[in-house]
């Protein structure tokens, strides 16, 4: 359908007032077999704006709505290092202007045991890196999200112990992986800021702690990252983090969740599904490993 | 309570219906935990025995939430069926600990009228003691469960540690009480 080249001026140009309410040019999502397309009830964009973890505005649910709307997504550069041929950076309208924006409806599964199922706007993460380049030496790929304390008052909690700018990380093999998607929009718009704009990552079959936002630096590393919760409390989050009920968090099952949104009446538990219901895309990635280990 | 149940009516408590029950029903038991800690300091900061009325008023309400939140946690978690529920409880400390909280209020809500409390006599104040101890359990509760930022853990149990500090000042080295024993000791 619509390619990357129509992008209205005024996304590439937007105000940050009204940033996160822009239409975006996408093709549909229709490949149900490749898992980029689930049938499954999506949940409303008002509870995706609503029920949010992005710390760096605050711990509660509803605290990235209040505090980060004033957060500037424009100017907005992202940088890729490390282990590729060609290190640079990249800014929002180039990202924007030379990748084809497709549809994913996704699940996302957070390690707090609640679901939902999200319909992204984005482009592969393996289109971006292969433009970069990477070398053979490049066995994982470390993430970051912007650390800006004047606009994030979560990242000034006195008593917080996050050591920010938050990182994630995965291995080169799982980032190139047709599932693993940059989301700039969700909805057919562009990202709402408490959402991770303007860009940021999905990584449908791991805990959505994986999925970082409003990304600022990707690198290309020889070596395993440190990685923000794996640091924070590692026999609570491991490096994978896949989605797994038969690995239970220290302090609480994993086995079911809450698919959103609920009500007293109807609170929509499900059973959880190994690597979140997309086992046949990603099964092959573990072969072989311990995931009781490795979790 | 009340606006807790309009919440629920007109939506507002959000997409996550278990959560938000469970972390406001928590929080309010909390809040009136320490209310109700708070009630003989004030009474004998400002000489109002209405204070006393409300300490029961605020103890009670207490367990009230508290019960409400037991009763939400096993509402919302007893279809993952019973075995996993019991596994899920045992296995998890802050559940015991929220539950044994729940326990020891218990006692206290049911002699809490003035007819158990003329009944026991002196005994009724020691049983009632028993609220410190669950106060303490109410805190490692919360601290269990911090994942990041300590800052609410750390706001409740300043509190109900200022609030046994003030008894326990009050008990073994206020001024007082210092006077009364060189006045028994002359």
């Amino acid at each position: 359908m619509a390619g990357a080249s129509i992008i209205p001026s005024q996304v590439l140009h937007k105000s940050p007032a009204s940033a996160s309410d822009l239409e975006l040019p996408y093709s549909n999502a229709v490949d149900s077999r490749q898992g980029f397309f689930t049938k499954e009830l999506k949940t409303p964009l008002e509870d995706v704006k609503r029920y949010c973890n992005f710390y760096e505005f605050g711990t509660g649910k509803t605290d990235p709505e209040k505090h980060a709307q004033s957060l500037t997504t424009d100017p907005w550069s992202l940088e890729v290092q490390g282990e590729v041929l060609h290190p640079g950076t990249l800014h929002l309208e180039d990202i924007l202007s030379s990748f084809q924006l497709e549809e994913r409806i996704y699940r996302l599964r957070c390690v707090e045991a609640w679901s939902m199922v999200i319909p992204w706007i984005g482009f592969p993460l393996s289109k971006l890196l292969a433009r970069f380049e990477p070398k053979s030496s490049a066995k994982y790929v470390e993430f970051r999200t912007l650390y800006r304390p004047t606009e994030m008052p979560g990242t000034r909690s006195i008593f917080g112990s996050i050591d920010w700018p938050y990182r994630e990380g995965l291995r080169i093999d799982e980032a190139m992986h047709p599932l693993s998607l940059l989301a700039v929009g969700l909805y057919g718009k562009t990202l709402p800021n408490q959402n991770g704009a303007p860009i940021r990552l999905v990584v449908p079959w791991k805990y959505g702690f994986k999925s970082i936002k409003s990304l600022v630096s990707i690198r290309l590393l020889r070596s395993q990252p440190s990685t923000t919760w794996q640091k924070l409390a590692p026999n609570e989050y491991g490096f994978y983090a896949n989605v797994n009920p038969d690995v239970s968090h220290p302090r609480w099952s994993q086995r079911t969740e809450r698919r959103l949104p609920t009500s007293f009446f109807d609170p929509r538990r499900i059973n959880t599904e190994l690597f979140n219901g997309y086992a046949e895309q990603v099964g092959s990635l573990y072969a072989g490993m311990d995931l009781k280990k490795y979790f | 309570m009340t606006l807790l149940a309009t919440d629920l009516i007109f939506g507002r408590s959000g997409p996550d219906v278990v959560s938000y029950i469970m972390h406001e029903t928590g929080d309010a038991t909390f809040l009136m935990l320490i209310l109700a800690l708070s009630m003989s300091p004030l009474r004998h900061a400002s000489g109002l025995k209405v204070f006393l009325q409300l300490r029961r008023q605020m103890g009670l309400f207490a367990f009230f939430y508290a019960s409400l939140h037991a009763a939400s946690y096993l509402y919302f978690y007893i279809d993952i069926g019973w075995i996993y529920l019991k596994l899920e409880i045992l296995k998890r400390p802050y559940i015991i600990l929220g539950f044994l909280c729940w326990l020891l209020l218990l006692p206290l809500a049911v002699t809490s009228t003035h007819y158990h409390q003329k009944m026991f006599g002196a005994y009724w104040s020691a049983l009632h003691k028993l609220i410190y101890l669950a106060s303490i359990f109410a805190c490692l509760h919360v601290y269990l469960q911090v994942r990041s930022d300590f800052t609410k853990a750390i706001v409740f149990s300043a509190a109900v540690l200022f609030l046994l500090a003030w008894r326990i000042h009050r008990r073994f080295f206020s001024i007082d009480l210092r006077l009364q024993r060189s006045k028994n000791l002359t």
